[in-house]
């Protein structure tokens, strides 16, 4: 029988996983962490091919994990059906082996939903390995899904460092009836043996985006310049293996143990930038608001304004829209919080007082950027993200120096 | 007349910083009685490119008004204030909890961890894992799903959970939602496990799904938290312009 190619789909498998904890090829679970969105309609070499022959492959919703799974159907002909990543059978130029060297101890997951035996392979320059999912790995051919978890040892022979397709799912091959084989799967992915947990946050010219040391205004009037962007923002790469994580974001000016430098020794709040006098360097009780917000994407210098209708203290972009009404009603500024930051008592019925992992002081989670206030979430998952901080010196007082040594960006699981 | 520059510094690290740090396991939960005590090591890796010395804190993370006389200094404590790790270099660190005998529901702290390498110096970055303790026998469970949000978001069917935490016991829910037309299942969404939702307040999860096409479909949605599940059935009703209307089953 004539293999057949059928189909080519698309799948997410960026080379830029390469040195991540995890290396993504089919899945929504983590897409918005390490690696990218399932993508349907790609063909470019840099997010990978998906072949398939003598099967027809469609995604399929709900999935096991997420919206989507890929279902692989043949299409009527005695023999088995078969797909691979990484590789599509009509590109002119050869497989290009990719170093996953990382990965060596680490897993293959994927789940699956089989009723009859498949297999599941890994190609590399030169060699590969099969594995029978039933009588290897132990999946129930019950047509009800399973996670699986292969240790990469397991493909013997394994050349990590030039693989060519990392994951390979087949229908075990037989030239009498029955004709249709079904095979789904989904959730595929590489994970290392020990992930760990990277955070990375460079300062960056806003004009220039060249990197430097240290975030600064210019062409302030202490007490009379209100809201202004700092001339820098924060890059923030992340590499996070977790189902619960977030980033939180706040200054600790009253903290001794760190070394709080000026140390914040006033009765309200700590938040932001702590202002002292340049002829006695000592603790001070005067400070200055910061805000924040953090984009999937650099913008230009934003233009920060607070107050809305019925929202006073609102902060947002006068750049955010041309139609001001708009750039109002998306609250994308967030005020800067201190741990030790109490609640505000003439705001009854609101607790601004530092709560940990609160959504408020959360500028990233698994659920996405915090673009803005309230439950908005979402979007510009991947690294980089961008945080552009604010100051208002409209109480500034002359002469002093307003620093913090204390703004903390903070990984958590909980 | 102007006056001055205000410079402002906030000294973070020059350049990419920061915290390979390799840290297993990556939570840890404990279900104790009061008066009783718990020891054993997260294992710490280098996986950065420099050599590291890490400071060590523990610190409340979410405290229960029951509790606020306990303080995690004083149930959680680790074996070092500091240490250092060579390039690819792995310590445990050990830590043990005592559960005070007055403590109820849920302790919860963090052991933070913050890098600094011996050529920078600057932000502070810190990676935070949780020691979460449920004390047994005082467990008070007591949660709702209220406020369920459908939406239609750029042909995407939008459901927001608002889960209500009023016990004292931090919950992990689970939750599922699922669209039927007649008998067959057209959709269904799960939501992952959450982040906690700590007692006295409530957290939003969400998820989402094509929109189906115009019909009136049936559907529930589930919430398991702390062994406890309850099941909500709703009629959705999709006009031919995408528009939602969603009502409460009472049964």
């Amino acid at each position: 029988m004539a293999v057949v190619l059928c189909l080519t789909a698309a799948v997410a498998a960026e080379a830029g996983n390469i040195g991540h904890t995890v290396y993504g090829l089919w899945s929504e679970t983590y897409a918005g962490i390490i690696f990218g969105d399932v993508r349907y309609s790609s063909t470019t070499a840099t997010d990978g091919y998906l072949g398939a022959w003598n099967c027809f492959v469609s995604t399929i919703t709900p999935g096991a994990e997420g919206q989507y799974a890929l279902e692989l159907d043949t299409y009527g002909q005695n023999g088995g059906i078969f797909m691979q990543f990484g590789y599509n059978g009509t590109d002119t130029s050869p497989q290009v082996p990719t170093d996953m060297s990382a990965y060596a101890g680490g897993t293959l997951q994927f789940m699956a939903k089989i009723y009859t035996e498949c297999g599941v392979k890994i190609e590399w320059t030169g060699g590969s390995k099969e594995l029978l999912m039933n009588a290897k790995l132990g999946v129930a051919m019950d047509n009800q899904w399973h996670q699986v978890s292969v240790p990469l040892s397991w493909f013997t022979g394994i050349n990590l460092s030039a693989i060519t397709c990392p994951a390979d799912f087949y229908s075990q091959w037989l030239a009498s009836p029955p004709l249709t084989r079904t095979l789904y799967i989904d959730n595929v992915f590489w994970q290392k043996a020990n992930p760990s947990y990277t955070l990375n946050a460079t300062i960056k010219n806003t004009l220039t985006h060249a990197a430097t040391t240290q975030i600064t205004w210019s062409n302030v009037n202490l007490g009379s310049t209100k809201w202004k962007a700092a001339d820098q923002y924060i890059e923030l790469n992340l590499d996070c293996y977790m189902p619960n994580w977030g980033i939180q974001i706040y200054t600790d000016n009253t903290n001794t143990l760190t070394g709080a430098n000026p140390l914040y020794v006033g009765g309200g709040n700590p938040a932001g930038l702590v202002g002292y006098s340049t002829m006695t360097v000592t603790a001070s009780s005067q400070t200055l608001p910061m805000c924040w917000r953090i984009t999937d994407s650099t913008i230009t210098v934003p233009s920060i304004q607070q107050g809305a209708p019925s929202y006073p203290d609102r902060l947002w972009d006068a750049n955010t829209s041309t139609t001001t009404s708009i750039a109002k009603a998306y609250p994308c500024f967030f005020w800067l919080k201190d741990q030790k930051t109490p609640d505000n008592p003439l705001t009854v019925g609101i607790n601004e007082a530092f709560s940990n992992s609160d959504d408020y002081v959360t500028v990233w989670s698994s659920g996405g950027i915090h673009h803005a206030e309230g439950a908005n979430w979402g979007g510009g998952c991947y690294s980089p993200n961008y945080i552009y901080l604010g100051a208002n010196f409209s109480n500034g007082l002359t002469p002093r120096t307003y620093k913090t040594n204390e703004l903390t960006l903070e990984l958590f699981n909980d | 007349m102007r006056t001055l520059v205000v410079f402002l510094l906030l000294p973070f690290f020059a350049l990419p910083v920061f915290a390979g740090l390799n840290v297993n396991p990556s939570r840890a939960e404990i279900v104790m009685s009061a008066g009783q005590s718990y020891s054993n090591v997260y294992t710490i890796t280098n996986d950065y490119g420099v050599p590291i010395t890490i400071s060590v804190v523990t610190k409340d993370w979410f405290v229960l008004p029951e509790n606020k006389s306990i303080s995690a200094i004083d149930w959680l404590q680790v074996s070092t204030p500091s240490f250092h790790l060579a390039i690819g270099e792995t310590k445990e660190l050990r830590y043990q909890v005592v559960i005070p005998t007055q403590a109820v529901g849920s302790l919860v702290g963090m052991i933070s961890l913050s890098p600094k390498s011996e050529t920078e110096q600057g932000v502070t970055l810190v990676l935070s894992v949780p020691v979460f303790v449920t004390v047994a026998g005082t467990e008070k469970i007591d949660w709702d799903f209220t406020d369920t949000q459908f939406s239609n978001k750029s042909g995407k069917l939008q459901v927001s959970i608002k889960i209500t935490n009023a016990g004292n016991i931090h919950l992990r829910p689970v939750a599922e939602a699922v669209l039927f037309d007649g008998k067959k299942v057209v959709g269904k969404m799960s939501f992952g496990e959450s982040r906690p939702v700590y007692p006295g307040s409530y957290r939003s999860i969400m998820s989402t799904m094509d929109v189906p096409k115009k019909g009136t479909y049936k559907g529930a949605v589930k919430i398991v938290c702390a062994g406890q599940e309850k099941i909500k059935k709703f009629k959705l009703k999709i006009n031919k312009s995408g528009e939602l209307k969603i009502t409460w089953l009472k049964k």
